[in-house]
């Protein structure tokens, strides 16, 4: 698992596998993210396997989202993370509390965008 | 140690093979009830699915045949008959092939799984011309199920907390699911708390599942069969019939309404108390006992260390007494008592009952019996009898030896049984009871007992007796127990090769055990097997010659008496003494030890049980009783065959343990080789003289013969 953090775009970006054994550090960052920043939004674009222990985090950052009155936002989604929340029959607004799911293609529109209004 | 997946599969695939061949073995004897089957299906999925984990793929590919067979025998579909016991039983041990092949043992015949594949096809759809499988992959479960009407079925399933740290795959699962039949899935994230409370590992969601399918209740429930225990399955026919739902729903969907059952009860990990208030299948959860496996040797390690802490206490004891300070005796005294609370529960633990065992004889009995045309029923009796492991370990090998006679020479065929007034199936009776610090093993018939003429002709045509010698029924059953002695005439592939009762005989005396035979002629034969509940410790006479001290097991002491010097120059020399109007032969242990002392003017004769006869064993002093931790000598001493270990007293001083059975040997050997050497005594009389060198091992001197040399 790789995590970055974008600071400007208070944007998390998680690649790699998401599975139980990286779960606690998944939580930490998670936790801190939400905590911290005032939109959080995850990119999972890049997310190549994902297992129930990460899905029930992700629904776990929402609520905790919604608690603060935060909007959450899941910037992107892998088809590793569609698939395995469609085997759980996990609906995915359960994990986007809006229809702010964005394709890896519409984030990169919105970062190419931003990009442009810096310039 | 590290987690090994595959050697846990092993171990408990051992274990649902023995389950599978008792359920078959029930089958076969006429149990047929519905629970027997469900047991045996039970075994082959669970055989199958952890199989497949652990990418076993012919096993669990086989397995799958037989699991689908017995899926149809539990939908009434086929019948229970001992035909399909004895494919279970065929396809049981071909399932042990195919492990021992993957643990490096010689593979399967080829073409043997197919074989049988198509045998388990056939039997399943008995008639039908069953194309050659050359792969094993799962027939649609759609086939399975052909006469079944579908159903809808609603599914409410609340997992153990715990299931994602067990390695559960709640994917797999609705996955497989998904198998029979179109489903509609919902996960419910309401239970899983915000990011400040939640435990990472463990589950908060719960599933709501409408399934339609023809497959029934038992189906359904067996998806869940890894992870049903502690969670919450509620499996319920809905009387509407959806229409065909799309596979996967994203869409929202429809909230159920939420069960009156409290879902996944408490998170908190401390309360996960199971079947709390859960409403299925809480027996099963409560019945199964919580086991740990550990391996063998660690258990050993542990008693070691428990027998060097209970010696060295004892030596703190000597000390604390004689500082005479009751601050420093007290504690010990406490910590005496600790240690052996500890001791008693570290040797519990190496306890196991001998139903373990017993298990393992139904099928050979079951086969044997086929085999030699007989027919025969196992009963076993106080299968709850709890033995140390290391004595169970090496029981079996005799117990299979004794049945084998059993079956061979004792039990008659079926028609002379029926000529004779017996019921037509022998009865073989295999039972253990407690009898104070021992346990007795029993085998018993009900054929035709020993016929004491043909094994008094056959100790006379192999000159183990004379053909005049007067022999009790003990002693006629004893010849039984000689090397070599065998009355069977023709050598069958049970028994008969020659090694016979005394290989048994033998590996009971090394257990510290004795064997004795009763039989009535025409009635049957009694083999009784008396084992020490455990080999780790005994109670022990100590006793001292010279400087040296000894320990002589307290199981075979009878009684002790004084030696004067003067009494041993009454007998001239003759090594016996009169105990209550009985001569006792006695072994001076400082001659057959060659211990350099002088003997004291009151010598002590330790009085021991050695078969039916009593013999003293001379010492110096007998210092009183000691519970002993029995410790091995090590490799380098271990061919002293009059010790059977050692133990470490108080004072730091090792003493030997004595093996009665051993010495006596001894003894004899040394008057037959040596008889100069040894003492004059004992060439006289003490050993020689006595009726159980009739039938000694290498007992060639006959009653007649000693009584010549006396």
């Amino acid at each position: 698992m790789q995590i970055t953090r974008d600071e400007s775009n208070h944007v998390l970006k998680i690649a790699g596998t998401l599975e139980i054994g990286v779960a606690e550090e998944l939580h930490r960052t998670l936790r801190d993210f939400v905590s911290e920043e005032s939109s959080p939004a995850v990119n999972l674009s890049e997310v190549d396997g994902c297992d129930t222990a990460a899905l029930q985090l992700l629904c776990s950052a929402r609520k905790t989202a919604e608690q603060f009155g935060k909007p959450f936002r899941l910037a992107g989604l892998s088809a590793a993370v569609r698939n395995a929340s469609e085997a759980l029959g996990l609906s995915l607004p359960d994990v986007t509390p809006d229809d702010s799911i964005k394709t890896p293609a519409d984030t990169i529109g919105a970062a190419t965008e931003g990009d442009r209004d810096a310039i | 140690m590290q987690y090994n997946p595959l050697e846990t599969y092993l171990q408990e695939a051992e274990e649902l093979l023995a389950e599978i061949e008792q359920s078959a073995l029930s089958i076969s004897a006429g149990e047929r009830t519905e629970e027997t089957i469900n047991q045996l299906f039970r075994a082959f999925h669970t055989i199958k699915g952890s199989g497949a984990i652990c990418g076993l793929d012919a096993v669990a590919g086989f397995t799958h045949h037989v699991e689908s067979l017995l899926d149809r025998v539990r939908e009434g579909a086929i019948p229970v008959s001992p035909a399909l016991a004895e494919l279970v039983l065929i396809a049981r041990d071909h399932i042990r092939i195919l492990l021992a092949a993957e643990q490096g043992g010689p593979p399967a015949p080829a073409g043997s799984s197919e074989r049988l594949i198509a045998a388990v096809a056939e039997f399943a759809n008995p008639g039908l011309n069953i194309p050659e499988k050359g792969s094993v992959a799962p027939t649609e479960p759609a086939a399975e199920h052909p006469e079944s009407a579908e159903q809808t079925w609603r599914i409410r399933f609340c997992p153990n907390p715990s299931l994602l740290v067990n390695g559960g795959n709640p994917s797999a699962l609705l996955r497989e699911l998904r198998e029979l039949g179109p489903c509609e899935i919902t996960a419910h994230a309401e239970d899983v708390p915000a990011l400040d409370s939640i435990q990472p590992d463990l589950c908060y969601l719960w599933w709501t599942i409408t399934l339609q399918s023809a497959a029934d209740q038992n189906v359904i429930r067996d998806v869940f069969i890894f992870v049903e225990d502690d969670s919450q399955l509620e499996i319920e026919v809905t009387p509407e019939v959806l229409p065909p739902v799309p596979l996967l729903s994203t869409a929202a969907a429809p909230s159920p309404d939420r069960p009156a059952v409290t879902p996944p009860a408490d998170h908190s990990g401390a309360g996960d108390a199971p079947g709390a208030g859960a409403p299925l299948a809480p027996s099963r959860a409560l019945a199964r006992e919580s086991t740990v496996r550990v391996p063998s040797n660690r258990l050993d390690r542990l008693v070691n260390l428990v027998g060097e802490l209970v010696m060295n206490q004892s030596r703190l004891a000597q000390a604390a007494s004689k500082s005479g300070s009751p601050e420093f005796t007290n504690p010990v005294q406490e910590l005496e008592r600790l240690v052996a609370e500890l001791r008693d529960n570290v040797l519990g633990i190496r306890m196991l009952p001998i139903g373990t065992l017993f298990g393992r004889f139904r099928r050979l009995v079951h086969d044997l019996s086929a085999e030699l045309g007989k027919e025969a029923d196992l009963v076993t009796e106080g299968a709850d009898t709890e033995l140390d492991k290391s004595i169970l370990d090496q029981l079996g090998e005799p117990l299979v030896h004794c049945l084998r006679n059993c079956l061979d020479h004792a039990v008659e065929p079926p028609e002379e049984r029926l000529a004779k007034g017996k019921p037509r199936r022998a009865t073989i009776r295999l039972a253990a009871i407690h009898t104070g610090s021992d346990v007795v093993v029993s085998i018993q018939d009900d054929g035709r007992g020993i016929d004491r003429a043909a094994v008094r002709a056959r100790a006379v045509e192999k000159q183990l007796i004379a053909p005049a010698a007067s022999l009790t029924d003990k002693d006629i059953f004893n010849l039984i127990l000689m090397p070599g002695f065998s009355t069977a005439r023709q050598v069958t592939s049970v028994s008969g090769r020659g090694v016979g009762m005394d290989a048994v005989k033998r590996q009971i005396d090394a257990l510290r055990g004795s064997l004795s035979l009763a039989s009535e002629e025409g009635k049957g034969v009694r083999v009784s097997i008396t084992l020490p509940l455990t080999l780790a410790i005994i109670e022990g006479l100590l006793v001292e010659i010279g400087s040296d001290q000894f320990i002589v097991p307290m199981a075979a002491v009878t009684e002790n008496v004084e030696l004067l010097r003067s009494q041993r120059a009454r007998n001239n020399g003759r090594n016996v003494i009169a105990v209550r109007g009985e001569l006792v032969p006695y072994i001076d242990l400082r001659t057959a030890f060659r211990i350099e002392s002088n003997a004291p003017s009151i010598e002590k004769v330790v009085i021991v049980q050695h078969e039916d006869h009593r013999v003293g064993l001379v010492v110096d002093r007998v210092l009183g009783t000691h519970q002993t931790v029995i410790q091995s000598l090590g490799k380098f001493l271990r061919s002293i065959e009059v010790v059977s270990g050692a133990t470490i007293m108080g004072d730091g001083r090792v003493a030997l343990i004595m093996d009665v059975a051993a010495v006596v040997r001894f003894a004899e050997r040394q008057c037959r080789e040596d008889p100069a050497d040894f003492g004059a005594g004992c060439r006289a009389t003490g050993i020689a003289g006595q009726p159980w060198n009739h039938l000694s091992p290498a007992g060639r001197i006959t009653g007649g013969q000693t009584a010549a040399i006396t």
